[in-house]
């Protein structure tokens, strides 16, 4: 394949996924409204993913306590840890690895589910009732990840911070006042709304890609662990560069 | 002219259905043939092309489906008819040519008016499409439920009666991945036949299916036909006995219409491919190995 065609397969690829983004946006507004769907995707996406995020934030809480102490304690400036770790988490690691973890666990789903019924003709199907698959499809899982994500990262957030504490309190035995005090009085809500504001969009990238890739699967089984797999690359890519721009953006 | 009792019952006609039905069809060829003007077409294809991957499947399709009759498209294996019956409906677009409904251009509507123009239609696919999240009752249902506001105790009703039809009653709870390939597609029959639109579009509906309940499909189908005159267009590759279960036969080959006409017309047609097709035979002009 030469250059060109490259070049324009990717601008074509780009064209058509930023369309099913507009598709999806607009059938949004329109009803009528699958709230049942969408419960049920907040409960997949959602409810679901709880222990891994659970478990992911725990530990990434701790040892964020522990290389922060070991780091800040070089000059002499342990009693930042509790700020350190509750910035790091509200403003960066929150979102990012709860959208990571979610890509893994609904996004890679979300991708192979939507494959398969599209290699089995049943958005076809879908569409020859009348029942326009965007919206029925994409719709409840675009909706459910705007909501969800926010929310699973503000547990993500808590458990982390709390995570923290258990290094820094229970086993480095730090004053359990001085790490949540610090905490207090340097979080700012510009901070957490940095933070939401990421898991907002991470939640439309999580959604947006996946669905769009299972939706045009192609080539049987294969096809669709193709669409799985560059599901999870891109959705997990595009994360990492738009947190760096909503960074640059929100600093 | 046959004459028809005001709303017979299915358990009557089953009785006297092939009688009445090839009555039918000789009345049929009869008005066909004095003037095939006088047959109405609701759906026609013209000079429709098609290339997939490349490779050109619909190569200048010309056909007129007739309104309230039983249409059959034959032919072999490949020859283009599912891509055929997807361009009905207008989930695929010609490269060139028209299709139209009621003289309207599939092509020329979008968004909203091709939902619209959907919702006339049912389609079964080859491959079924049942959705697999869904038993076989939601299955039924829905359509049903999606497309009209039907209360759900109505629903309860016709889709069980639907179930029955295709001999699947106490099957409802099931899941797709649970079912034979026979019952699955029986299941999608169901689908296809329990929104009662215009036109019903079949592909291979009996195919997979044992020779009894294959009859008892082919019954299901004229019954229903007999019943609301619906316009039903039906791929098959049940040769010759499709011919006792249509009005109007389509035969495509390589891509083009070879012929069309009142089905006892085409079954009497000395075109070798057609006879060769009909008979089965593996020597003749069509080679297969
Ligand atoms: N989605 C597709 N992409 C590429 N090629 C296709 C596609 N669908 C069908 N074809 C090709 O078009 C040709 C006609 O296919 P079609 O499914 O219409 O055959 P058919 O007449 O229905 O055959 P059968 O009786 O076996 O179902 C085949 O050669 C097939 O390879
Ligand atoms: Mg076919």
């Amino acid at each position: 394949m030469n250059l060109g065609t490259a070049a324009l397969q990717v601008t074509r690829e780009t064209g058509r996924m930023f369309l099913f983004l507009l598709q999806t946006i607009l059938a949004s507004f329109s009803p009528p409204w699958r709230l049942r769907n969408v419960f049920k995707q907040i409960h997949f996406i959602g409810m679901r993913s709880l222990f891994v995020i659970a478990l992911t934030s725990v530990f990434a809480g701790m040892v964020l306590a522990l290389q922060g102490y070991y780091t800040l304690s070089r000059f002499g400036s342990e009693a930042l840890l509790g700020p350190a770790v509750a910035l790091s988490m509200i403003r960066e690691l929150g979102p990012v690895l709860s959208g990571l973890m979610i890509t893994g666990r609904a996004g890679s789903a979300i991708a192979a589910e939507l494959g398969i019924m599209r290699i089995r003709e049943q958005i076809d199907a879908l569409d020859v009732m009348g029942v326009p698959p965007i919206h029925f499809l994409a719709v409840p899982r675009f909706l459910a990840g705007l909501i969800v994500l926010p929310l699973l990262t503000v547990m993500f957030d808590v458990i982390g911070i709390w995570g923290g504490y258990l290094v820094a309190v229970q086993l480095l035995g730090m004053s359990a006042g001085t790490y949540l005090g610090g905490i207090e009085s340097a979080v700012s809500m510009h901070d957490i709304t940095t933070g939401l504001m990421k898991a907002l969009c991470f939640g439309i990238v999580i959604t947006w890609v996946c669905s769009y890739k299972g939706y045009f699967a192609r080539r049987g089984a294969e096809g669709v662990s193709h669409a799985t797999t560059s599901a999870v690359v891109l959705s997990s890519v595009m994360i990492l560069v738009s947190d760096y721009f909503i960074t640059a953006m929100m600093l | 002219m046959t004459t028809h009792p005001s709303s017979p019952t299915t358990t009557e006609l089953r009785a006297r259905l092939a009688d009445t039905f090839s009555e039918e069809c000789r009345e049929y060829r009869q008005r066909y043939h004095d003037n095939p003007a006088a047959v109405v077409p609701i759906l026609s294809m013209q000079g429709v092309t098609k290339h997939l991957d490349g490779r050109m499947v619909l190569n200048g399709i010309d056909l007129d489906i007739p309104k309230q009759a039983i249409t059959a498209i034959i032919g072999i294996s490949g020859s283009g008819k599912s891509v055929t019956l997807k361009h009905l409906v207008g989930l695929m677009r010609p490269d060139s040519g028209i299709v139209a409904l009621d003289g309207q251009n599939l092509g020329s509507l979008s968004g909203k008016k091709i939902q619209a123009v959907r919702r006339r239609f049912s389609l079964l696919f080859q491959g079924g499409a049942l959705f697999d999240s869904l038993n076989v009752f939601d299955n039924v249902a829905f359509p049903l439920r999606e497309t009209t506001r039907i209360s759900e105790s109505e629903i309860q009703t016709r889709v069980l009666g639907a179930l029955e039809d295709v001999n699947l009653s106490g099957m409802e709870h099931k899941f797709p991945d649970e079912l034979s390939g026979g019952m699955n597609k029986r299941a999608a029959l169901a689908r296809a036949l329990i929104t009662r639109p215009e036109i019903i579009l079949l592909d291979e509906p009996t195919a997979g299916l044992d020779p009894i309940i294959e009859n008892a499909i082919h019954h299901l189908i004229c019954a229903t036909f007999l019943r609301t005159r619906t316009t039903m267009v039906v791929i098959s590759h049940a040769v010759p006995a499709i011919f006792k279960w249509c009005h109007h036969v389509i035969v495509l080959h390589q891509g083009k219409v070879l012929a069309s006409g009142p089905a006892m017309t085409i079954q009497d047609s000395s075109d070798p491919v057609i006879r060769q097709f009909i008979r089965g035979e593996v020597d003749g002009p069509i080679h297969i190995l």
